[in-house]
């Protein structure tokens, strides 16, 4: 699966990619803000392919996020198991997201988001597994395992 | 495409196992060992196994050496089917050594009549499983505890049960640890997982999770069949699920906690999901309460659904069939426990406690012969149960492997067969499935698995334990 977001000089995209049992999540943005904001699409795409998602009727429930972590790579992960915890507990996915602002131990993002027609449990965490964080030719990218 | 596992230096000690040298490495603390026959160990290499296991080779205080089960594949910080032994007073405590879905387990109740019996009536059964046990995505099941209770829950395990008549004394007495790990410590949870869990008891979750009518297919130790109240012929129900998002947010939670500790530690590790603290200091303490406390919530939760699986047996096949618990093992999770001299905090991710006849744990209808040790297969292909044996505490720390363990990803299985043809193909044979949608249908497919007749043979032929029965399914209920 493979999708993007219009944001910078280069898409923000994700792919999800083979991984013998679990999930991999691969990113790749102009910055590591965007890199977030793109995290928060696919993980709502995700969720959402797994429960589905009640039609809006009107605007979707737009919500700040707001995460802070020890390093850029950590709170990357903390940010997916923030959503993955807003989506099992409050059925609330993301469907767009952009972020405010970013520093490599905070980020404030505005994220609206779809409710979903059930509590997912397919995701049960993202990892810490083989993570970095790091700015390649594609600009930057990084790789997160989800257990499921 | 999965990435394959560096080459390491490696010597075969037998048929059925291979040491990596702690010389292999140059960060080793200890040798690696995995038991595999030939075409196992070419199935292991494939992935990032080895590198995982060799990873955890190298965290400190391990007791050598660090094991791999022939079910092994790849997992997230250590492998899953890895067995990893820790000193209690320099060693270590490791949340993703435990896993996400905290005692993720397997229990097998035997209903002592004919699949014959029961067969006129799976349409039915199957349709009042899926009613009582609630599975897949959706809030909740039909007990939801406020805090006090679940609490309860977190403390006493099973026996929070006993009190509201979902469990009876037989039960405890067949459940590892009797159901209630008593170094649990409800405090150590946060409020974040209790929210999670809190309606969660009596569910499935998602993935590999089921609940299987199946029939006994052959006795191979009629002795321990008979132990185990086993005939040829016979309905069992095997359910596998564990502590759902309350263990999953424990796990989270911790793991965070965890990369703290490791700077103030100067703990320098290959791979950050393999964050940990000592045993004995605080953050290690803490984390060991709660994991305890959310395996006492992953007994209870089998527990709860053994109590729904009865109430649709005496609904639709009528009152006469008792379920009789066989025995409830866990297949993630650490443990303390007492190797000859030595205090040991044995992690088992995705590998199963295997005590043999003369451990003081193996409950006392299976004193002479060792704790059962339950296999699942994938739906479709066979299950075993087993004896642990006295040998396994010397080879594996008293553990085994825990199922048939994935041998291609759930892109290359969706690819490989869509879950409409994998519904059909159960259906011809026999197999009813529910639950599950084709997405979840393909993904957990039989030919997505290893070979469990294969994983079996090993761990019989390396006496780490013997095979008491072999299992057939007949009605799957998918997570």
């Amino acid at each position: 699966m493979r999708a993007s977001g219009v944001v910078g000089t280069v898409p923000a995209r994700h792919d999800f990619v083979a991984h013998t049992a679990e999930l991999a999540l691969r990113l790749t943005a102009d910055t590591p803000a965007e890199l977030c904001a793109e995290a928060c699409r696919a993980l709502g795409l995700l969720v959402m392919a797994e429960t589905g998602a009640v039609p809006p009727t009107g605007a979707d429930l737009e919500r700040t996020i707001l995460v802070e972590s020890v390093d850029a790579e950590a709170l990357l992960v903390d940010l997916l198991n923030e959503l993955i915890y807003l989506a099992e507990t409050e059925c609330w996915a993301p469907r767009t997201a952009r972020a405010v602002s970013w520093q490599p131990d905070r980020v404030v993002l505005q994220v609206a988001g779809a409710r979903l027609r059930a509590a997912p449990s397919r995701i049960k965490s993202a990892t810490h597994h083989g993570l970095a964080l790091r700015a390649g030719p594609q600009g930057w990218e990084a790789e997160v395992i989800f257990d499921v | 495409m999965t990435k394959a596992s560096r080459t390491y230096a490696s010597t075969r000690l037998d048929h059925q196992l291979v040491e990596i040298p702690a010389s292999a490495r140059n960060d080793m603390r200890v040798a690696a060992r995995v038991f595999a026959d030939d075409y196992l160990w070419d199935q292991i290499r494939r992935d990032r196994t080895i590198d995982q296991l060799v990873n955890v080779a190298t965290l400190p205080g391990i007791e050598t050496p660090a094991l791999a089960m022939p079910d092994a594949h790849e997992g997230y910080g250590f492998p899953v089917g890895g067995v990893a032994a820790f000193r209690a007073g320099d060693g270590v405590i490791s949340p993703g050594g435990v896993g996400y879905d905290i005692n993720c387990g397997v229990r097998l109740l035997a209903s002592g009549v004919p699949m014959t019996v029961v067969r006129p009536h799976l349409a039915a059964l199957m349709h009042e499983l899926s009613r009582r046990v609630p599975s897949g995505a959706g809030r909740g099941g039909h007990l939801s505890l406020e805090r006090d209770a679940l609490d309860g829950v977190l403390a006493r395990g099973c026996r929070a049960l006993l009190d509201r008549e979902l469990a009876t004394p037989d039960d405890l007495a067949h459940t590892e640890a009797g159901g209630a790990l008593p170094d649990a410590n409800s405090d150590a949870v946060s409020d974040r997982a209790k929210h999670r869990g809190h309606d969660q008891l009596g569910t499935l979750g998602s993935g590999n999770h089921f609940v299987e009518i199946q029939q006994v297919e052959t006795v191979l130790d009629s002795a321990a069949g008979t132990a185990m109240g086993l005939r040829e012929g016979d309905c069992v129900v095997l359910v596998h699920t564990g502590s759902r998002g309350l263990g999953h947010q424990v796990c989270t939670d911790y793991v965070r906690a965890m990369d703290a500790v490791m700077r103030r530690e100067a703990i320098h590790l290959p791979d950050r999901e393999l964050a940990c603290a000592p045993f004995r200091s605080p953050e290690g303490q803490r984390y060991f309460g709660a994991m305890c406390a959310a395996a006492n919530f992953a007994f209870a939760n089998r527990q709860a659904i053994t109590h729904a699986i009865r109430a649709a047996f005496g609904a639709v096949v009528g009152g006469d069939v008792t379920l009789r618990l066989v025995y409830d093992v866990a297949h993630n999770m650490a443990k303390l426990e007492t190797h000859g001299a030595r205090q040991l905090v044995v992690h088992r991710k995705g590998a199963t406690r295997a005590f043999g006849p003369s451990h003081p744990e193996t409950p006392a209808r299976y004193r002479t012969m060792g704790q059962p040790v339950l296999i699942p297969g994938s739906m479709g292909t066979a299950s075993y149960v087993l004896v642990g044996t006295d040998e396994a505490l010397d080879r594996s720390f008293g553990s085994c492997c825990h199922g048939a363990g994935r041998a291609m990803s759930r892109h290359a299985a969706r690819a490989a067969q869509p879950g409409q043809a994998v519904r059909q193909s159960l259906a011809n044979r026999g197999i009813l499935v529910t639950g599950a949608g084709n997405r979840e249908l393909a993904e957990e497919a039989p030919q997505a698995y290893k070979d469990v007749d294969r994983v079996v043979d090993v761990v019989h032929a390396a006496r780490l334990a013997r095979k008491v029965a072999r299992l057939v399914p007949v009605g799957v209920l998918k997570g």
